[in-house]
């Protein structure tokens, strides 16, 4: 194959649908912040792909087909606060404008292949896949509670305390 | 094909670095699925799968790995529709809560009876 069918194969796929670090074409990319029904302490969004789906965020990511994500960014605080004081309190709700730019969890449904290169993780895939990453610093405290029981309505709660914050 | 081996491996290599975070990770998949974690933890599977691992920072000597507190509970109906309920909590809150049997019993409660709430 010469460099003009790559070129025509390449502008082919492309055509097909291409987002970039969450960023792409309307019809085949939707990205959207998710507010749970009841408390909410936790920023959270949620996006859908077809067609390649690149992220370059965290390592090198690329995804060929049908991929859904959903990232839950902590609310950063600068004491030990506790999730578990939520289980008690009715509508809690605040998403931070504040929010840790590093999610402490996410959530993947993705169908298609995909091939993943992190700081650590690297693999390649093809099938269907549900996947849920929960990730935190070392140096941190944090807690983190979640709930979708739908007799319950949805309940997220992120809290972080950064190790340099600490008092 | 042996270029291809080589950039994975390179790839890999250069990406798989020893990390500074916890990552707690559960996976259900359905397919060809070849992968590497850090420390070297490598994988091949085919068809059916399902894995549950964390990835733990190497401590030097005299230091703790992260304490961690969980309770969860899960019912699975498909592969991507579950509904789950759960509380995870590491370092200091966890430390502080695993003393407290009460708290800890509280939390059990109040997860494994959601659902049957309102």
């Amino acid at each position: 194959m010469n460099i003009k069918n790559y070129i025509l194969l390449l502008s082919a796929i492309l055509s097909s649908g291409c987002s970039i670090n969450n960023k792409g074409f309307p019809l085949l990319y939707k990205e959207e912040i998710v507010e749970p029904s009841k408390n909410n302490l936790s920023k959270q969004v949620k996006f859908t792909s077809f067609g390649i789906h690149i992220d370059t965020r965290s390592g090198f990511i690329i995804n060929f087909g049908y991929i859904k994500r959903k990232y839950i960014y902590p609310l950063v605080t600068s004491n030990d606060s506790d999730c578990s004081n939520i289980l008690d309190s009715a509508h809690h709700k605040k998403i931070p404008s504040d929010a840790d730019r590093t999610p402490i969890k996410i959530v993947t449904n993705q169908a298609g292949l995909s091939g993943e290169f992190s700081p650590t993780f690297s693999g390649v895939f093809i099938g269907y896949r549900t996947r849920n990453v929960f990730i935190s610093e070392a140096t941190n405290s944090f807690t983190f509670y979640q709930s979708n029981f739908t007799q319950l309505g949805e309940q997220t709660c992120a809290l972080v305390t950064k190790s340099e914050e600490k008092t | 094909m042996k270029k291809y081996v080589l950039l994975f491996t390179i790839l890999s290599s250069v990406t798989s670095c020893s990390s500074k975070h916890l990552v707690y990770v559960q996976e259900s998949s359905f397919g060809l699925n070849v992968s590497v974690g850090t420390e070297g933890v490598s994988k091949f599977s085919l068809g059916y799968d399902r894995d549950i691992f964390a990835i733990v920072p190497k401590k030097t000597d005299g230091q703790d790995a992260m304490s961690l507190l969980s309770v969860n509970k899960v019912v699975v109906k498909s592969l991507d529709d579950m509904s789950i309920s759960e509380f995870v909590a590491g370092g200091a809150p966890a430390a502080k809560l695993a003393q407290d049997t009460e708290a800890v019993n509280k939390l059990r409660n109040k997860i494994y009876s959601s659902g049957g709430e309102k």
